[in-house]
């Protein structure tokens, strides 16, 4: 650092000046890492038996999960369920109670008892979004499929399809909001016992969270700095269409939105 | 400038803690007489906040604050501020805030939990980094810190460096070695007894290179005593039958066997053979071709393999015969097997060909897995696993 000193007839005025000098306190070898914790965030998570999309956020962008967890957008869901078998914690890995026959079991069975799974949800739906059954308001939100929870709620599928039957296997894509996995694979055993069979779930598979999917999705061989950096960047206007459309319905506000979220795929173990 | 006629009140101030700390390290005296230093600066990094009891480094001495060697600008500005406030302020006051603090007569900071502070002054430890020695991973074993902040480059650091070339030290390494183990370059360590040890791994009729090798990589080594190092080469030979030639092979190729924990290895070394069912000698086979997976996590070795055996379905006679597998991450064996599966190519037994070789399938990279085994591309495997 260099003074220079300025002697007036009144004052003494001193003028900094500074140059780096090289030092061993900027060493690597005595600081060490620079970054050694790097805030991780996950928007829901997945328990380890289940795989698919995980919301992650970093650094910054932690602080846009609890909006992201407020919206109660649906997400996506696969289930592959076996028919044959109930387990205790209702998976394929649980200890087994029940073994069933299942030749009775026809695609059109299990279509008209996902259509009754379907209507008791929608009515759960209609009880915890808060809006009283007999209004025209109620019924143009259900039609349009804008029914949400307004509390905290259990496990609310919104919508409901089977995608894939063929004994003793078949497969179902599920929209929910408030899900846990667990609750999931209840699901599938309550389709096995309404089917007067069994059923457990062999993979619960997260396909969409808003406003990430599959294909933005980074497998756990990709993750590296690169490629997680660049994952950030492309998942930015879909983040910010995401806080637009949230910002849009009650009241818009002009705030200034910057995201650091990036989507990681998980695979069951 | 007002001497520092009694250190010990100073750090009475700043808190019971630190007085106790200090005399427990120096025993109550220190060489360097009367310039006994304290405790604890934050430091930035989270984790163990260490605090080291110091002296000032003998080669640094009692020299007058130098602008030139950087980094203690806020000293510096210290040291201005008080000389204006030295004007203003009576003899009793300055007594008062010398006592707490206010006042910077000493050059170096009074307590630190980093070399930072310290590195721009001392010739020791700049020459450490230049070997290669992390002192920020030094700086977390607190009696390491303190025993490198009181050496002296002529007398205790390169006799000592020498030594351990001559044990066959590759001078690439040395650096490294002193990270891991900074406890080599302690003067109460006599040469006497580190030139012992190294003379007994000699005995055993290790090579001398096998040896400068082995304590490149498991630099511990050198900490153990000749009894100890005995009793575990001991350990290994006994408990899995091996011939001393075999021992010696096992010990040279991974020499942290000998300084790891042995209850936590026999813990494996049980597991396997009551556990999961490998005959002694089909773990023998299995420890020479992976000496590492001594050294596995339990309950991952326990979960590789039930995902191996139970759920994939391979004998154990492969499993002894590849060994890699039980090395690889469950991730990977687990899509890997899946892709196999959906293309109908799941064998691994090799009395029925076509067969995936299982040293292959666990140790290939994903390029030439798909390309090799499977025949797919790397973009077809990456979709696969999104829909598992």
């Amino acid at each position: 650092m260099a003074a220079h000193s300025n002697r007036g007839p009144d004052t003494c005025s001193l003028r900094l000046t500074h140059s780096s000098v090289p030092s061993f306190i900027n060493h690597p070898r005595v600081h060490g890492p620079l970054y050694r914790h790097i805030k991780i965030g996950v928007g829901h998570r997945l328990d380890t038996m289940s795989s698919g999309v995980l919301v992650m956020a970093v650094g910054n962008g932690n602080k846009l999960l609890p909006e992201f967890q407020k919206a109660r957008f649906t997400r996506t869901y696969t289930l592959h369920g076996r028919l044959g078998f109930a387990t205790k914690d209702f998976s394929d890995s649980g200890q087994v109670i029940e073994k069933v026959t299942y030749d009775h079991v026809t695609r059109e069975r299990l279509e008209r008892v996902i259509a009754m799974v379907h209507s008791s949800h929608q009515k759960a739906l209609l009880t915890y979004s808060g809006i009283g059954l007999s209004s025209q308001a109620a019924y143009e939100m259900a039609a349009q499929g804008f029914l949400r929870p307004t509390q905290s709620s259990p496990t609310l599928l919104t919508a409901l399809r089977c995608v894939h039957f063929r004994p003793p296997d078949f497969t179902l894509e599920v929209h929910c909001v408030n899900e846990t996995c667990p609750a999931l694979r209840r699901i599938i055993h309550e389709i096995g016992l309404e089917l007067r069979s069994a059923a457990s779930c062999l993979l619960v598979r997260r396909t969409f969270e808003q406003p990430f999917g599959l294909d933005d999705a980074l497998l756990p061989a990709q993750w590296g700095l690169t490629a997680i950096l660049n994952s950030i960047q492309r998942g930015q206007p879909a983040v910010t269409r995401f806080f637009a459309r949230l910002l849009s319905s009650p009241q818009p506000t002009s705030e200034d939105i910057c995201s650091h979220s990036s989507t990681g795929h998980q695979n069951r173990l | 400038m007002v001497t520092m006629a009694f250190p010990w009140t100073r750090l009475g101030l700043r808190g019971a803690r630190c007085f106790l700390g200090s005399s427990r390290a120096t025993g109550g005296v220190s060489p360097l007489g009367d310039r006994l230093l304290g405790f604890g600066v934050g430091h930035p990094a989270k984790g163990r906040r260490g605090r080291f009891v110091t002296t000032i480094p003998p080669d640094v001495g009692g020299s007058e604050v130098d602008v030139a060697s950087a980094g203690n600008l806020s000293m510096l500005q210290g040291n201005e501020v008080d000389n204006v406030h030295k004007n203003e302020v009576e003899e009793e006051d300055y007594e008062a805030e010398e006592e707490l603090g206010l006042v910077k007569t000493q050059l170096l900071p009074s307590s630190a939990s980093s070399f930072r502070s310290y590195v721009g002054h001392s010739e020791t430890l700049q020459k450490l980094i230049q070997l290669g020695v992390d002192l920020w991973r030094v700086e977390r074993k607190i009696p390491a810190a303190n025993i490198l902040l009181r050496l002296s480059l002529e007398k205790d650091v390169q006799p000592r460096l020498v030594l351990l070339q001559s044990f066959g030290v590759p001078e690439d390494r040395l650096g490294r070695v002193l990270t891991r183990n900074p406890y080599l370059l302690n003067p109460n360590l006599l040469e006497e007894k580190l030139q012992a040890r190294v003379d007994f791994l000699l005995s055993r009729h290790f090579t001398r290179e096998t040896v400068g090798r082995m304590i490149g990589a498991a630099p511990f080594l050198l900490s153990l005593s000749v009894q100890r190092l005995d009793n575990r080469l001991a350990f290994y030979q006994n408990e899995l039958g091996l011939t001393p030639r075999q021992t010696r092979e096992l010990t040279s190729r991974l020499p942290s066997l000998i300084t790891a924990s042995l209850a936590e290895v026999e813990e494996i070394m049980k597991t396997m053979m009551a556990n999961l069912g490998f005959r002694r000698a089909e773990l023998r086979a299995l420890v020479m071709k992976v000496p590492r997976i001594l050294l596995a996590n339990r309950g991952r070795l326990i979960r590789t393999f039930d995902l191996l055996h139970n759920i994939i379905g391979i004998p154990h006679h492969l499993l002894a015969e590849h060994p890699q597998v039980f090395r690889t991450k469950l991730q990977r064996i687990r899509v890997r097997d899946a892709f196999l599966k959906s293309r109908g190519l799941a064998n691994y037994d090799p009395a029925h060909p076509p067969s995936v070789s299982l040293e292959r399938f666990a140790a290939l990279p994903d390029e030439a897995f798909c390309q090799e085994i499977v025949g797919a591309t790397v973009q077809e495997f990456l979709a696969f696993q999104k829909t598992i």
